[in-house]
């Protein structure tokens, strides 16, 4: 019986250890065949115990998965959002209107924009230039659809002969796209009240924006090309483009 | 750089160029022209005569003795007809005795710098002191930056008639090639009323008792510019009002 107990021990470890094999005589396996985890120098730590079975067959999730990545949303300048405490500032260069902007992520879908446009490339900064303040909400900010709606407030100043004429302004942007692999497509609807707010004054006037655009991320960067349409009451459109790079912060 | 890459670029960039469009601000004048040539040296001419109405924007004046002494002739007064707005002649200036006062420009200049012989007129129906105003067509190079009002009402002034006043704006522009162009809006000027157009605006404005025939006023368009190319006008305004 003695000898058989000891061959019953040597089968039973054997699949445990290639090191236990060898040491009882069995034949070697040829180096290129031989598993990485037979290298005394490379055997890596027992695998965690797999927690018991639970009754009725439930599975349970303990947190410490190590191989849990969030999933972290593409950038985007047009589609937000950016993330809680992070930063996107973007330059745009267009025509009419070139300006910079500053995406300050208040929570995981709502950001804080700030931005400066000026008519740089028609009229350097002798035509309408602003300043606006506002927020964005992007409440479908995963997956292939995203959408996202602004509302921002400020004032328009345009240097006149002898003094500077300040406007308020407000203004309204719907967003919606698909974030594709390759680029992020979307397409814009922007409208704007403006006025001088004097008494007996004409009112408000307004203008729209309506177009399409392109995006792409490059790590922290976001370059992309938008084409519209500017539009006012009783007057034809006119075509409008903006090429835009956004770095994040 | 491959050369559909440097194609893919060249057409970028062209397209880009192309797309830096400019644009004008679209302007039609009432162009007012009275045949025959009205005597020279003065600034304003008030006619008296039998009117008709030949074409919804031709009018005849019958009758009108010029100078004292001088035969009677017909003075037709005639503006276009594509001004926005659609703006003609009142009916009841139709076979009535009628008083026209014409504005001459004085040199003006229409807005692309054509010349502009007169800046406005005025239509009643009736003579002498009995007259009542049935048409204001007013038309040229006034800025906004003073607080004039505009002299179309201030011959032969008559209480029934509004004031008008042009105030420069900057909300709204065009981009113009030589520098933006932006919409004015006209003030006027009632009893007991003040209120603003912007350009094409329309509004009534009654003057004077309560149940008289109201003013339909129409702000045909109003601008400025920063910026200008040859001999275009600095400034612009245009307005109607009628009964």
């Amino acid at each position: 019986m003695r000898p058989l107990a000891i061959i019953l021990l040597v089968l039973a470890a054997a699949p445990l250890s290639g090191r236990a094999a060898s040491a009882v005589g069995a034949p070697e396996e040829p180096p290129q065949q031989r598993s990485p985890q037979a290298s005394p120098q490379q055997e890596p730590p027992p695998p965690p115990a797999e927690p018991p079975p639970a009754k009725g067959g439930e599975t349970y999730v303990t947190g410490d998965d190590r191989d849990f990545e969030p999933e972290v949303p593409a950038r985007s300048l047009a589609l937000g959002p950016v993330g809680r405490g992070d930063l996107l500032v973007s330059l745009d260069l267009g025509w009419l209107r070139s300006g910079l902007r500053a995406d300050l992520g208040l929570g995981s879908w709502i950001d804080l924009t700030l931005r400066a446009d000026t008519l740089l490339l028609y009229d350097r900064f002798r035509g309408q230039s602003g300043i606006y303040a506002g927020v964005r909400a992007s409440p479908t900010s995963q997956g292939l659809f995203r959408a996202s709606a602004e509302l921002s407030v400020g004032q328009v100043f345009v240097p006149g002969d002898a003094t500077m004429a300040n406007l308020t302004a407000f203004r309204g942007s719907a967003t919606a796209g698909l974030v594709l692999d390759l680029a992020t497509l979307y397409g814009r609807a922007d409208i704007r009240w403006v006025s001088n707010l004097k008494p007996a004054g004409p009112g408000w006037t307004r203008d729209a924006e309506l177009g399409a655009g392109v995006e792409r991320a490059f790590g922290r960067f976001v370059v992309g090309a938008e084409g519209f349409v500017w539009a006012r009451p009783g007057l034809s459109g006119l075509g409008q483009w903006r090429v835009r790079v956004g770095m994040a912060i | 750089m491959s050369a559909w890459r440097s194609s893919l670029l060249a057409s970028v960039l062209a397209a880009a160029l192309a797309a830096c469009g400019t644009r004008d601000v679209e302007t039609h004048p009432f162009a007012i022209q009275v045949t025959p040539e009205l005597p020279p040296g003065f600034d304003s001419y008030v006619l008296a005569g039998t009117g008709r109405i030949v074409a919804p924007t031709v009018f005849v004046l019958a009758g009108v003795v010029l100078a004292e002494g001088a035969a009677p002739i017909d003075v037709e007064v005639r503006f276009r007809d594509d001004v926005p707005g659609g703006v003609v002649l009142p009916a009841q200036l139709d076979g009535a005795p009628a008083t026209l006062v014409l504005l001459r420009s004085g040199g003006g200049i229409g807005p692309d710098g054509e010349p502009l012989p007169f800046l406005g007129l005025r239509l009643a129906t009736g003579t002498g002191a009995a007259i009542v105003d049935q048409l204001i067509l007013f038309e040229g190079a006034y800025k906004g930056g003073g607080t004039d009002i505009l002299p179309i009402t201030q011959i032969d002034p008559r209480p029934d008639l509004p004031l008008f006043r042009v105030r420069e704006d900057w909300s709204e522009f065009e981009p113009a090639e030589c520098g933006p162009v932006y919409y004015d809006f006209l003030e006027v000027i009632g009893d007991d009323e003040l209120f603003s157009l912007r350009r094409e605006g329309r509004r009534d404005l009654t003057i004077g008792a309560a149940d008289s025939t109201p003013w339909k006023i129409l702000h045909v368009l109003s601008w400025h510019r920063r910026g200008k190319c040859q001999a275009q006008a600095e400034a612009w305004t245009e307005f109607a009002a009628w009964r």
